[in-house]
């Protein structure tokens, strides 16, 4: 009984996490920082995407986290879930510069004000995980994985 | 979810509901079969039987250099700032790890099973020994003023690892160190070295409460002794207080995995978003589990029919709140211990995180080697349904000997409260 209520919760979740956006594929390793699109520090609009996209049509067992530092505030959801043995990719756009820490998974990277960063990981250990920055106080998000 | 522990960035999943359910209906069948079935004459009352020679404390000299040196190698925290050294912040220095899995987890669940190493482990009694300061032990006041000091540093030493927002940094555990190490030694030659510890060092009281569970005690010469599960936990002194220390033990990891919850977070409002506001949070959450104990107590009393008041009740039985709080806390925290525990390996080798490798183990990664939650929940469960069992045989026993042929009827109000904090303890699990 257990197991076929954990198997709808995941698949409740993964069909929850499929996002229909294209998902910003990158084709070198972490930390991926985009310099087509960094931007001066004194530039108040931030690019809400980069320019080189294009839609995810290989791998389906990837998730996309996008959030956004403005003034010391975060947008963005405050928990992600995703499915045990997926891939993660992590987007941020900062508007200073700092350094990230996704904890547990002890992955860490500098952070450029104003060029929107990647990292990419496989979430294999379940559980629930911070991600913060060095700069702001309080954690970015939570990655919940679930699995 | 806040980052509560200055350590860890690993959390559990939350329980999911069915397994929560059968919890709780494990609960409920073991209470009322406890109200049937257990014995009808006290057995746990007269304290343990320390007449056997017992054996010596084993490593007792070693144990006591290992306190020492942990608690050097966290005031040692201090020096790395003070020479204008940057701390290359990549993992947990040994102090996070020393002070928030070792001295505060491990130390005290490890001592439920095997006594009270504390006792030779606490690097103050050995400094103080070795300084030898408190030699004087003035009488009584531990009867008189009891657990309240202990239970303010309690409560100081809990908002340092839950709330304050410096309960990461190495510094601030060595400035906590070397303050507090101090503060004990002032408190030693105050009042005399075991009295000062037995008052003011919160460690003490808190090891020697959780340790009582143990079969394993020490006779009147010091040396071990087998006493039986339990037998000791009935017989602790009630020193004024001792309600109220147990109660904060039960609302610290009541607060720590309720401020993790998505419903916490939405009661609260943006109260949990502030220090001051935390704070608030975590005194309500001791001051609701107090009160909530203390009219448990008060219909206990008017169903005593006068023969004991409130305050006697809540003091009688306090400790029967120990293995349910103790439960709680394993619950929650033990896969705390088991991945955040391996920080020590890379730790042991950079242990004031300056880029050093003494034992080339700095680059060691914490191996979740548990990949699956469902064993995870049920050993969650396991414990807290554990806890509470050992709780109802606790209070069942107590009724019997304090209210003979009332009991069944005047254990009631504290079976529903264990009932309550039991249900409590599941739902925060399960998120």
């Amino acid at each position: 009984m257990f197991k076929s209520v954990i198997v709808l919760a995941v698949l409740v979740i993964v069909v929850a996490c499929r996002s229909d956006e294209p998902t910003l594929t990158t084709t070198s390793s972490f930390p991926q920082r985009d310099t087509t699109t960094t931007l001066d520090d004194t530039t108040t609009t931030n690019p809400s995407a980069p320019t080189t996209t294009s839609p995810e049509t290989t791998n389906t067992t990837r998730s996309e986290i996008d959030v956004k530092i403005t003034g010391g505030e975060v947008e963005g959801p405050e928990t992600f879930e995703v499915t045990l043995g997926e891939t993660v990719d992590i987007w941020i756009l900062s508007d200073v510069d700092d350094e990230v820490h996704v904890h547990g998974y002890d992955l860490r990277f500098d952070l450029a004000a104003g060029g929107p960063f990647q990292l990419s990981f496989e979430a294999d250990v379940p559980g629930v995980f911070e991600v913060e920055t060095h700069g702001l106080q309080e954690p970015l998000f939570e990655i919940e994985v679930t699995g | 979810m806040i980052i509560a522990h200055g350590i860890g960035g690993r959390s559990d999943l939350p329980i999911p509901l069915p397994v929560v359910l059968i919890g709780a209906a494990a609960v409920l069948i073991i209470t009322f079969l406890a109200l049937g079935f257990l014995w009808t004459r006290p057995r746990l009352q007269d304290g343990p039987d320390y007449d056997e020679p017992g054996a010596p404390v084993p490593f007792r000299g070693v144990l006591a250099a290992m306190g020492v040196l942990g608690l050097a190698l966290v005031a040692a925290q201090v020096i790395p700032p003070l020479m204008g050294v940057e701390r290359e912040a990549v993992r947990p220095t040994i102090a996070l790890v020393m002070v928030w899995v070792v001295f505060w987890l491990i130390v005290p669940f490890v001592g439920a099973v095997a006594g009270n190493w504390y006792t030779d482990l606490n690097p103050w009694r050995t400094l103080g020994r070795g300084l030898g300061i408190g030699r004087l032990e003035r009488i009584g006041i531990p009867s008189r003023i009891g657990l309240w000091p202990a239970s303010v540093v309690f409560i100081v030493f809990v908002w340092f690892e839950l709330i304050s927002p410096r309960s990461g940094d190495p510094t601030a555990l060595g400035i906590g160190a070397l303050g507090y190490t101090v503060f004990l030694l002032i408190a030693m030659a105050a009042v005399g070295r075991e009295t000062g510890l037995a008052v003011f060092d919160f460690f003490t009281p808190y090891n020697r409460l959780i340790s009582s569970i143990s079969p394993l005690g020490r006779n009147a010469q010091g040396r071990v002794v087998w006493r039986g599960w339990l037998t000791s936990l009935a017989v602790i002194p009630e020193w004024p207080g001792l309600w109220l220390f147990i109660v904060i033990m039960i609302a610290t990891v009541s607060y720590d995995g309720a401020s993790g919850t998505d419903w916490f977070g939405s009661i609260t409002g943006g109260l949990g978003d502030t220090t001051l506001g935390q704070t608030s949070l975590f005194l309500a959450a001791v001051l609701v589990i107090a009160l909530a104990y203390y009219s448990a107590s008060a219909v206990a009393a008017a169903l005593s029919r006068g023969q004991w008041s409130t305050r006697e009740i809540a003091q009688r039985f306090a400790h029967t709140l120990v293995p349910i709080g103790l439960a709680y806390a394993v619950a929650h925290y033990f896969t705390l211990i088991l991945f955040e525990g391996q920080q020590l390996i890379a730790a042991v080798s950079d242990p004031f995180g300056l880029g050093w490798n003494l034992f080339g183990t700095a680059d060691y990664r914490v191996d979740f080697f548990v990949r699956s939650s469902t064993p995870i929940w049920l050993a969650q469960v396991a414990f807290i349904v554990g806890g509470h069992l050992v709780g109802v045989v606790l209070a069942h026993d107590r009724s019997l000997r304090d209210f003979g042929r009332d009991a069944v009827r005047s254990q009631y109000a504290m079976l529903v409260l264990m009932i309550a904090l039991t249900s409590l303890g599941l739902l925060i699990l399960s998120g």
